[in-house]
């Protein structure tokens, strides 16, 4: 548990960002990561990289962050199952600035509910606030369906870096105060084990640190 | 000299003097680049430039000079041309009294001869210049290709290699460094060393340079310029330029940058020798330049789209001016009216020479099953299906792709191939849940692992293996043995998302074309390329950003241009299309293939499995 953490030693966290095209993930991203530590000339030559390394520290723990993002994926729904895997914390993004992206948030979801724990946090960020004249989607009704989602919520714009830094600070707090996330290995596993057949002869298996939050999305709160 | 000369040249002594001015000019200007470059060298001496060099190192330098090796003529015309390399310019080049004397040299030469050797006898540069420049003329004649249609570069001439003042510290740098020399730091001292009107048009302001010689940012003008420059060429920026000017010019804009290119006029004040060498040394090359750049827009697969073929119009009415006419712009019309009939876009890759293996085909011709057809067969028309595809994606849908607006709207190539992809993963899926009996499930699952060949289709079968409503058949894995399992995991490790699709980007640079690529990658690298760098740097084209998007374009291109040497087989590829047919790409099919799956294998507490695994044992 992250209670249980060492105070000195290091706490991974994976972070994925999905969202319909074009709604910023990949700025979003790029802006938290410059922010944090990228001198700005540098940054095209990070161009292509799909995640970022990166340590903050949140309640007084050092925290290592790596922030996986799905742009230009998207529409391959299933293709992207391994990003899933591991993720503690989700950050749906969509666009203020389109209905579309906003309507699309419970297909993603549904497909959230497929392949990861019921206990992974959740983060909606409206993005793109900086375009307020064109706005389709209110802070309020944003606001209602994170909350009816059991997800937090922030508006940001990567443009102009608001609200960035405190999405990706407060993901990561809660998932610091979600002692489920933290589980020790082999706790899930056992239930697996006993079956019969060990964990390694069911396909989707690399990776194995931290399949067992799929596992659980199978025997467990899975809600087919 | 001076009191001899002729009458009729009487006329141009106003120009004379204008020339011996800017001769004194250039010299003052020289002497200061001297200095400059003896700074330089003590810099390099005290090794202040070892740094800087370090980095550099992977960009050989040109040793012959100043001119970056012009590779389609080197190509084309191997050894007539041959460039004098900078050290041997200096060796070989005639006194310039012999050459005034021996040729009739206009007044103008003589009077810049006479202001270098007033007030800068240590660096004869003229006499050298017209030397070589001769030199290159005779080679670019006797290199006239026979074949009238063997390209429109037979006659780009190329600047002839001069040994400037500044050269020297050129020199110095590629005898220290050889082959490491930083080449922008030599073109820079070459640049420098040229006599004011053969230099660059452009404000240096309207460029900037990487350390590594390629170009960061750019005006369009300047980038035009650099296109079609009479003092080097660069290929790789050329190909780059021409893959994704379409991001921030239109076809129109680009024709009419470089039609005022071709027509670039001499500037104000030269004399008529100096007029002259312009017109050798930098208006016929930049106009071969020009002529060089429509043929390759005109021949060249991928930078004209149909939508853009209006502009050959108002290309063939350029090549057909009286100002243009020449045997290359001759050559450019027969490519031109070669276009408009459509024969560029006609031409396909050539066939590949074997003859393909041939085809396993199914032994009843009734209606087919899955399991009829052998694996490596459902995998060559799968392939072909794909491959056929993906051919189709242009550089042009690259571009757009990384700047797409409304999602899912556009029905570009590499929509299809996504739709494609995921009709096969969802095939995939409900094929396994169809059957009952889970040791069928097994063997279809079985079939589909051996058919994952090619990386897109490997990636759609996994995608459909591994998905969560197939992945809880426990009972139906058991039944799939460890050969099988190993496979499979290896196609999941070869396709991880780890470290940016680590795994399968090594695994793509260690084979050779063909192969179906998975664009999943692609996108991803597009859409980063789009997202993380702004279009524009201080105003000017972010060339780099083209730079990174050119790279994944041709990247792209080269898995294109080889095909599979297979052989279609119409009952299977139908049986194919039939079946990925069913699915459509909009709807969501998690739900049914859920309900399915629990149908198939319900969830059971330890108690039941106990029963059912007693019961299937026959001890019950």
């Amino acid at each position: 548990m992250a209670q249980a953490q060492d105070k000195t030693s290091t706490v991974n966290v994976k972070l994925l960002l999905i969202g319909n095209s074009s709604v910023g993930k990949s700025s979003l991203l790029l802006r938290f990561s410059d922010e944090q530590w990228l001198p700005e000339d540098e940054a095209s030559a990070t161009i292509g990289v799909d995640f970022r390394v990166h340590k903050m520290e949140v309640k007084g723990k050092k925290v290592k962050l790596s922030i996986w993002d799905t742009a230009g994926q998207e529409r391959f729904r299933t293709i992207t199952s391994s990003y899933y895997r591991g993720a503690q914390g989700i950050i749906l993004v969509y666009d203020v600035a389109n209905r579309e992206s906003f309507d699309a948030l419970p297909r993603w979801y549904s497909e959230l509910e497929t392949y990861v724990s019921p206990s992974v946090v959740k983060i909606i960020v409206g993005n793109k606030v900086d375009k307020e004249f064109s706005r389709q989607v209110s802070h309020s009704e944003g606001q209602h369906f994170a909350e009816r989602m059991n997800s937090l919520f922030f508006e940001a714009s990567a443009k102009t870096s608001i609200g960035v830094r405190e999405a990706f600070q407060e993901v990561v707090e809660k998932i610091l105060d979600t002692p489920e996330l933290w589980a020790p290995l082999g706790h899930k596993a056992r239930g697996v084990s006993v079956g019969g057949s060990g964990a390694d002869s069911m396909p989707g298996s690399i990776n194995l640190s931290r399949t067992e939050s799929a596992g659980d999305a199978d025997s467990g709160g899975c809600a087919c | 000299m001076d009191g001899r000369i002729p009458s009729s040249e009487r006329d141009s002594m106003d120009s004379l003097v204008v020339g011996l001015a800017a001769n004194a000019h250039i010299t003052v200007q020289s002497l200061e680049a001297l200095l400059a470059a003896e700074f330089d060298q003590s810099d390099i001496s005290q090794g202040g430039y070892v740094a800087p060099i370090e980095l550099q190192k992977s960009h050989p330098v040109d040793i012959q000079g100043e001119d970056v090796v012009d590779m389609e003529l080197a190509l084309s015309r191997p050894g007539i041309r041959a460039m004098k390399p900078v050290d041997s310019a200096q060796a070989s080049s005639t006194p310039y009294h012999s050459s005034s004397q021996s040729s009739d040299v206009l007044p103008d030469l003589q009077g810049r001869s006479r202001s270098g050797s007033l007030v800068d006898p240590v660096t004869p540069t003229w006499p050298e210049q017209s030397e070589s420049g001769t030199l290159v003329a005779q080679s670019a004649l006797g290199a006239e290709s026979p074949d009238p249609l063997a390209g429109v570069d037979e006659e780009d001439p190329s600047p002839p290699s001069k040994s400037p003042p500044r050269a020297a510290a050129a020199r110095k740098l590629v005898k220290l460094l050889g082959e490491e020399a930083p080449r922008h730091v030599l073109e820079k001292y070459n640049a420098d060393s040229k006599p004011w009107y053969l230099r660059q048009n452009y404000d240096p302001s309207q460029i900037l340079i990487d350390p590594d010689g390629a170009v960061r940012a750019g005006a369009p003008a300047a980038l035009i310029e650099r296109l079609t420059a009479h003092e080097y060429m660069d290929p790789t920026f050329n190909q780059n330029f021409l893959l994704t000017f379409k991001s921030f010019l239109t076809v129109d804009e680009l024709f009419d940058l470089l039609v005022s290119r071709f027509s670039i006029e001499a500037p104000d004040g030269l004399a008529p020798a100096e007029s002259d060498e312009w017109k050798k040394m930098k208006q016929k090359i930049i106009q071969a330049r020009v002529l060089n750049i429509f043929k390759t827009m005109v021949t060249e697969d991928g930078i004209l789209e149909k939508e853009d073929m209006g502009i050959l119009g108002r290309l063939k009415e350029f090549a057909s001016r009286e100002d243009v006419a020449n045997s290359a712009a001759k050559r450019l019309l027969i490519f031109i009216e070669r276009a408009q009939r459509g024969e560029y876009a006609t031409v396909k890759i050539s066939p590949a020479p074997l003859s393909p293996p041939p085809p396993v085909l199914p032994r009843s011709c009734k209606k087919l099953k899955l399991l009829d057809i052998e694996p490596v067969e459902i995998a060559r028309q799968l392939t072909l299906m794909e491959f056929a595809m993906y051919k189709k994606i242009r550089p042009m849908e690259c571009l757009l792709r990384s700047k797409e607006t409304k999602p899912g709207r556009n029905s570009d190539n590499f929509s299809s191939i996504i739709q494609l992809s995921n009709k096969i993963a969802h095939w995939v899926a409900e094929t396994v849940l169809e059957k009952e009996d889970p040791r069928e499930r097994a063997n279809i699952i079985k079939h589909f692992i051996s058919t994952a060949e090619n990386y897109s289709s490997m990636a759609a079968i996994v995608s459909g293996l591994v998905r969560q409503p197939i992945r809880r058949l426990r009972r139906t894995w058991e039944r799939v043995n460890a050969r099988y399992m190993t496979q499979l995991r290896d196609c999941e490790s070869t396709l991880d998302t780890n470290k940016n699709f680590n795994n399968y980007r090594s695994t793509l640079a260690r084979i050779a074309p063909p192969c179906v690529p998975f664009i999943g990658v692609y996108l991803t690298t597009l859409t980063f390329i789009h997202d993380g760098a702004e279009d524009k740097l201080a105003g000017m084209i972010n060339f780099r950003k083209r730079q990174k998007a050119a790279e994944v374009i041709q990247d792209i291109k080269r898995w294109q241009s080889k095909p599979y040497n297979l052989q279609a087989v119409a009952s299977v590829l139908s049986f194919l299309e039939e079946c990925v047919g069913k699915y459509s790409d909009g709807v969501d099919y998690a739900d049914q293939f859920w309900n399915l799956s629990l149908e198939r294998e319900p969830r059971e507490r330890e108690d039941e499995k106990m029963a059912r695994l007693l019961q299937e044992s026959g001890f019950l």
